[in-house]
């Protein structure tokens, strides 16, 4: 078992024959997702890496081959139009791993998918993998993970991998890891994720990576203190960034005191979440936390 | 990108949103010129990306045009330098002169993006002109709050509500509900994430207009706006940083001493936190990106080199798509730049391609420490620089 991905998904890929996603449809084929169809318009009746074949639009593709989960590679300003798409034709899980999505494409987005029964990862993200399905729907580097029994959700990207680097490290695998993206609007929070892992029968702790910028984390802990029967380490990065100054990622900026890592971290930690003390301890904290459970 | 209060203006007043009479000057004799149209009676607001110009002396007012002509040749090319700028301040290239209004009543407006309801929400006071954190810790009742549907706009009811909660005077209600219209399609059309007018002025003659305005733009829209991209409000940026960021490198400088090459945004935030726990502080922030080439973590490496307060390198890469053999091999093209290079590199690679780029640095001339994971790298950099003193 795993969340959002698993055996079951059948997966479309959107933006399939540009540079970015011809490379990473390879490698979620190579890790053994079950990749059934792409979608380029204008590159209908082409087929990608002798089995992909590639349709002009998503509803053509859902026709004929009948995806579950889309994933996006499509450029920031057609994204938004993209993410839309596949929602209306009934796309369970949507992941898009485009970064630069103007922010009002995204409340707009939102809003759309508010009363539908949509799931949207990132955009601005890694996606979603599962070791133990080995399912990948996403860009992350596939011989890093194991398959295991910890959850890992982020706003980061590398930082994600460095996670889970770590958790080989001190021999543990890791059920699902999600990466919910970088900017400030996003598909899925950190809760919506926690929650998911709080009801997946394969996952025993959680890794929680957060950032400065707005006030996801504090949310987390809300749900971590109320709700949430599982234990929980988190790193909060960017403890030494300075004010008003966006980090790489669209949202991470401290614009206010909810923004601060030093807040994130004080709300976490009296929710009863373990603080991961430096980037170099993700490993050592989760193996600590477990022993104590 | 911010734009400067006079930018802000020009973009609202296009949107038919009254704004004071008022023009922009880049040396003191256009502003003795435009304040002599209005008999002198002028107010001198120095065009800085920052907040808290009023207190910092930055705004001022003026009844003879040789007055505000002297103001703005003292403060002209000068350093503002408020509660939110740090030491060094902020460099005044421009000034708004602009009428005096006679002010009834002020209000605050402002609208932005609530990431956790991914929602535009609109913020509106009756207590305008103030320090709005200050409104929230003194008297939070006062400040209203509508969240925006982005595909419904603002609502009829919305804004009868707010005009009945602001109680204001009747033949105020309709001028400033076409106000908070104009200002929500204006904020939504031009992809602003961040709109904020305070005050809103009230005049006792009965205009309704924006005396102050502050806009931020969402980079990620600037592609469809042909018309920011002409906006050049970099010059306020740090000279090297600029060039990093024409190189297409996502760096921002920073005070420390410890130089940071990494790929990815996380991962190069997570770095600082490293070389900051070992009471020493990063040097700047850099993410060379997923995509990075050989010639991206060269031109990194030289930016950070050029720098001689630098001590110490630290580059963290987890290799994915961008290989480590290229930080490799990068790095072998600096030594031959910098045969002289005595300043330690503590390298920390992973993933792919990590073992070969292990192969090609081991004979390097160049100060090489290659070290195994984080916290290895934090001590090689404390042992290093704690040594150096």
């Amino acid at each position: 078992m795993s969340i959002l991905i698993n055996k079951e998904t059948r997966l479309l890929v959107q933006g399939a024959t540009g540079r970015e996603g011809r490379f990473h449809s390879s490698k979620c084929l190579d890790y053994g997702t079950n990749v059934i169809a792409g979608v380029t318009p204008g590159r209908g009746g082409e087929v990608l890496l002798d089995e992909i074949p590639i349709y002009n639009t998503v509803e053509e593709a859902f026709e004929e081959t009948n995806p579950n989960t889309s994933l996006i590679f499509v450029p920031p300003r057609f994204a938004a139009d993209a993410i839309i798409e596949a929602a209306d034709v009934g796309i369970h899980l949507i992941v898009c791993i485009t970064e630069g999505i103007p922010v009002h494409d995204m409340v707009r987005v939102s809003s759309y998918l508010r009363n539908k029964d949509t799931i949207l990862v990132g955009p601005n993200c890694p996606g979603v993998i599962s070791p133990g399905d080995q399912c990948k729907v996403g860009i992350m580097p596939n011989d890093i993970h194991t398959p295991g029994r910890i959850g890992v959700v982020s706003r980061s990207g590398t930082l994600t991998y460095e996670a889970v680097f770590q958790l080989t490290m001190v021999g543990l695998g890791q059920s699902t890891c999600v990466g919910i993206g970088g900017d400030p609007v996003v598909g899925s929070s950190f809760v919506d994720i926690l929650k998911l892992f709080n009801d997946d029968e394969a996952t025993d702790a959680i890794i929680m990576i957060g950032e400065i910028g707005g006030s996801g984390e504090q949310l987390a802990a809300e749900y971590i203190k109320d709700e949430l029967n599982k234990p929980v380490a988190s790193l909060i990065v960017g403890q030494s960034a300075p004010a008003g100054r966006r980090m790489g990622h669209a949202g991470a900026i401290v614009t206010g005191n909810d923004a601060l890592a030093s807040e994130k971290i004080k709300a976490l930690s009296s929710a009863g979440a373990a603080i991961i003390p430096r980037p170099g301890d993700i490993g050592v904290t989760i193996e600590e936390i477990l022993k104590d459970n | 990108m911010k734009l400067h209060e006079y930018q802000s203006k020009n973009i609202l007043s296009q949107e038919l949103i009254q704004i004071p009479k008022g023009t922009v000057c880049f040396d003191p004799n256009a502003v003795y010129e435009f304040a002599d149209t209005l008999n002198g009676k002028v107010v001198v607001k120095a065009q800085v990306l920052t907040g808290g110009r009023g207190k910092a002396g930055g705004v001022k007012i003026f009844s003879s045009s040789a007055q505000a002509k002297k103001f703005a040749s003292s403060i002209l090319g000068t350093n503002l330098v408020t509660h939110q700028t740090g030491n060094d301040g902020a460099l005044v290239s421009s000034v708004l002169v602009e009428e005096l209004l006679e002010i009834q009543q002020e209000l605050y407006v402002s609208i932005s993006i609530d990431s956790n309801c991914k929602l535009p929400f609109l913020i509106v006071c009756a207590a305008g002109g103030m320090d709005i954190e200050e409104i929230a810790q003194i008297s939070p009742e006062q400040i209203l709050r509508e969240d925006i549907d982005p595909l419904f706009g603002l609502k009829e009811y919305q804004l009868r509500k707010l005009i009945k909660l602001l109680a204001l005077p009747d033949d105020q209600s309709d001028s400033f509900r076409k106000f908070l219209s104009a200002i929500w399609d204006t904020f939504q059309k031009n992809d602003f994430s961040l709109l904020e007018i305070n005050p809103v002025v009230i005049t006792s003659d009965g205009r309704l207009l924006a005396a102050d305005a502050k806009i931020e733009i969402d980079d990620d829209a600037i592609f469809r706006h042909k018309e920011y991209q002409k906006f050049d409000n970099d010059s306020e940026k740090d000279l090297v940083e600029k060039r990093a960021n024409d190189l297409g490198l996502n760096y921002i400088k920073l005070d420390g001493e410890v130089g940071c090459v990494v790929n990815g945004a996380g991962l190069a935030m997570a770095t600082m936190d490293i070389v900051n726990e070992t009471g020493f502080q990063p040097a700047n922030f850099l993410d060379v990106g997923g995509g990075a080439d050989q010639q991206k973590i060269v031109d990194s490496l030289r930016i950070i080199l050029e720098e001689k307060h630098i001590q110490a390198i630290l580059i963290n890469i987890f290799g994915g798509v961008l290989r480590c053999d290229v930080v490799a091999n990068s790095i072998l093209e600096i030594e031959k730049e910098y045969p002289n290079e005595i300043r330690p590199f503590v390298i920390r690679m992973l993933g792919t391609n990590s073992e070969i780029a292990s192969q090609i640095l081991q004979d390097t001339k160049l100060n090489i420490i290659m070290v195994n994971n984080l916290n290895e790298a934090s001590a090689k950099i404390k042992s290093f620089l704690s040594s150096e003193i």
